[in-house]
């Protein structure tokens, strides 16, 4: 053994001079003791992080768009029948929606992924990551949208707590469903489901609060969360607390305090092997407060209530064993929502109805203070979307998505009201050159129920370039 | 009677952990990874792997299955120095188990027991996927895994002090079986004529072994070959002699464009053991290189 030991290094340094990369010239090639770093502290991290800096990552994300109905296929969508607070309510006359949180002004909706023709910066997401101390990490992501800077989120998880336990605070996307945790540059598609988009809001829900997660200790994948949030979600937690009287007539919103958004989530993923992955989730919500005002001509339509939702997600994933890069990998993901909203309504007049006559007329039939329609009903609303992405080669894959939203759609409002599913195609082919860019291009057809039973058809063409630089972190599954 | 003596040994070892301590539960990366543990840890580790060897583990992600076994790990060994960067950070956060997070005793990463090769380089990702802190892909050196091995002891003797002489010992013959290898290995591939390889990863066993390493399929580290970088590729080699060696997961087509050109073997290799692999299923990876070297 020895024998063959030293004939081995004999033969080695004679043979070859020395290992170039070492320092002595006469050093012995197999002697380890160069490879040996100063004295390690346990569970040394070789990184390139930059010391007490937090990690930052940049993502630019823009694109060029065009529709063939005049840059108003954003418009229709937020008409849809059933998920316009403002509309469809049988009334003739156009409502102004006050939710909370966002308000957005007809036509001019800030919101995300409302896209002029042409070119469009979307948004530019600036994203620190850091650890804080042995307890606690933090993150926060700061969106460059338009002309306004918005705190995507903001917060802390812990990193000592036993037992598989974690706690959140913060700002941050709810861990309900798969997509909505999920940020713009995640997604398969340029923009939301339309589910998240119409049942949730703009931002899915993104809200201020606390969660408590647990990952418990069994041979299969199991996450159990709840959450405790503020309750700003348009479409399930619209808040806008109490509004002044009218002539003396209180109005039906009050103020509540927070949190009013109570959400719990499951997450159960079996072991299928190193070449499938399936992770299937089941979520509920429930919002003590939804206060939604309607400014009609002469009067507000106040809606106060509760409601709340159950969802179920899914995704499976395949990477074929000695795939290269994304070629033959398959991604299936779909998700479904159901939303409850348990409202009383109450309209009280600040200007005389009908308006033609003077306000001090007998004829009148409403002076200012005067209330109107009284009713409690529900709303029923419900959406699903499925998707799937194929790599085709190594750096492209192409994705397909079915979107319908409204399969349940009725209202118990005046007397009650029920409309047809809104529907969507998209179908999308991505180019990724690195894990650090993507090029995509997207067609939609829209089939929206407007107006009642109408239904408005729409095509979009999205030519994407989304580019992320700095220390980007790992994305979860 | 070396396993009588060896029983004997074991058995007054778990005799003296009076609460004979549970085996270690150890998630590692890869195969490869998972090795380095069973031969230091022996049968006081219980392994889960976390991603296979038969892809890139570049381009692997965070699934659930990892999570559960880093939830239940008490110690994670990681190649390191950011070769899991795409899916280990997102794994270990979902995992929600202080105990593997870098900085613990559970967390070890091959790559900061060792030096690395290729240190210092721009952090510019113009020039690709680039590791500044050096070259990660030490598990290609049997030497490196030899010191590896040794500081991996040294941790799970920090971990289950009861068995830290057996750990140290296992290391200790491991490394010296790397060094005895390794010189076998030398003589064998002396006179290859040098490799073409698809990225920078074998290199490691290359410069190991004195082996002239002749050029990337890869334009720049991560950057999948393309027509021209191949064409340059051949005309800068042409007239010599080499051979072109990939892994299995790595696209064919460059690698064998060349390979017609130059009139080269074109050889596809495994750059893991076996998801139970032991040491000797890791001395039989780095044989199946020497045997392709040898043969020129």
């Amino acid at each position: 053994m020895h024998r063959f030991l030293i004939g081995g290094i004999a033969a080695a340094l004679v043979t070859f001079p020395a290992a170039a990369q070492t320092s002595g010239p006469q050093q012995d090639p197999l002697d380890p003791a160069s490879l040996r770093p100063a004295p390690q502290p346990l569970g040394k991290q070789v990184t390139a992080g930059s010391r007490f800096n937090p990690a930052v990552s940049v993502i630019i994300d823009g694109a060029w768009y065009t529709d063939n109905v005049g840059g108003e296929a954003f418009e229709i969508l937020r008409e849809a029948d059933g998920f316009s607070a403002g509309h469809g309510h049988g009334h003739e006359e156009e409502g102004e929606e006050h939710g909370g949180g966002h308000e957005d002004e007809h036509g001019h909706g800030h919101s995300h992924g409302a896209l002029e023709r042409g070119f469009n910066l979307r948004e530019v997401e600036i994203a620190l990551a850091a650890t804080v101390d042995p307890y606690f990490d933090a993150f926060v992501m700061f969106v460059f949208d338009g002309d306004e800077v918005e705190l995507e989120e903001a917060f802390v998880t812990t990193r000592s707590l036993p037992a598989g336990l974690q706690a959140k605070f913060g700002k941050f996307l709810s861990d309900v469903g798969y997509i909505n945790k999920q940020h713009p540059h995640s997604w398969d598609f340029f923009d939301r489901p339309l589910v998240s988009e119409l049942l949730f809001g703009d931002h899915g829900i993104q809200e201020t609060g606390v969660q408590l997660s647990w990952v418990a200790p069994t041979a299969q994948y199991l996450r159990l969360g709840v959450e405790a949030l503020q309750g700003e979600t348009e479409g399930i937690a619209a808040y806008l607390g109490a509004e002044d009287d009218v002539e003396g007539t209180a109005r039906i919103l009050e103020d509540t305090a927070g949190p009013r958004l109570f959400t719990g989530f499951a997450k159960f993923a079996p072991d299928l092997g190193f070449e499938h992955a399936v992770q299937l989730g089941a979520s509920v919500g429930y919002s003590s407060t939804f206060q939604q005002s309607i400014e009609r001509e002469t009067f507000y339509q106040d809606h106060e209530g509760t409601a709340n939702f159950w969802g179920l997600d899914g995704v499976y994933k395949y990477l074929p064993s000695g795939g290269s890069g994304l070629r033959g990998a398959f991604k299936l993901q779909g998700e479904y929502f159901y939303r409850t909203r348990d409202l009383d309504r109450r309209d009280v007049f600040f200007a005389c109805e009908p308006e033609d006559l003077a306000c001090d007329d007998p004829l009148n039939e409403f002076q200012p203070g005067d209330i109107g329609v009284q009713e409690s009903f529900k709303d029923r609303q419900d959406g699903f979307y499925l998707q799937a992405v194929y790599g085709v080669a190594q750096r492209w894959t192409v994705g397909l998505r079915y979107d319908e939203v409204g399969l349940t759609n009725r209202s118990g409002i005046d007397g009650g009201e029920e409309w047809d599913s809104s529907k969507r195609y998209t179908a999308a082919l991505n180019f990724l050159p690195t894990e650090f860019s993507r090029l995509r291009l997207q067609f939609a057809r829209g089939d929206i129920s407007v107006d009642d039973g109408e239904r408005e058809e729409y095509n979009q063409v999205f030519l994407q370039l989304q580019v992320n630089f700095g220390a980007h972190g790992a994305h979860t599954f | 009677m070396n396993w009588l003596r060896q029983l004997l040994l074991t058995g007054l070892l778990l005799a003296l952990a009076a609460p004979a301590a549970a085996a270690l539960q150890v998630a590692a990366t890869t195969p490869n990874m998972g090795m380095l543990a069973r031969t230091v840890g022996g049968e006081h580790v219980v392994i889960d792997v976390l991603a296979p060897g038969d892809r890139d583990v570049h381009h692997f992600e965070a699934r659930p299955s990892m999570m559960v076994a880093l939830r239940r790990a008490d110690l994670l060994v990681a190649v390191g120095a950011e070769l899991e960067g795409g899916w280990l950070p997102a794994a270990l956060k979902g995992a929600n188990n202080p105990a593997v997070l870098p900085g613990r005793p559970g967390y070890f990463e091959a790559a900061a027991a060792v030096t690395l090769e290729d240190a210092g380089g721009p952090a510019d990702r113009g020039l690709g996927d680039v590791h500044p802190m050096g070259n990660p892909h030490v598990y290609f050196d049997p030497l490196r895994m030899g010191v590896a091995a040794e500081a991996l002891a040294r941790q799970l003797a920090v971990l289950d002090p009861a068995h830290a002489a057996e750990f140290a010992a296992n290391a200790a013959a491991f490394a010296a079986r790397m060094q005895q290898e390794t010189a076998g290995w030398r003589d064998r591939a002396a006179g290859a004529p040098g490799v073409l390889l698809n990225h920078k990863d074998a290199v490691y066993l290359l410069r190991r072994l004195d082996v002239p390493v002749l050029g990337y399929l890869e334009p720049l580290p991560g950057i999948p070959a393309t027509a021209r970088h191949v064409s340059e590729l051949i005309e800068d080699l042409q007239g010599r002699e080499g051979l072109v060696m990939r892994m299995a997961y790595e696209p064919a087509q460059g690698a064998g464009r060349v390979g017609e050109a130059l009139g080269w073997p074109v050889y596809v290799m495994q750059n893991n053991v076996p998801i139970d692999g032991t040491a000797d299923d890791y001395v039989a990876l780095i044989e199946s290189w020497v045997l392709r070297l040898e043969r020129h």
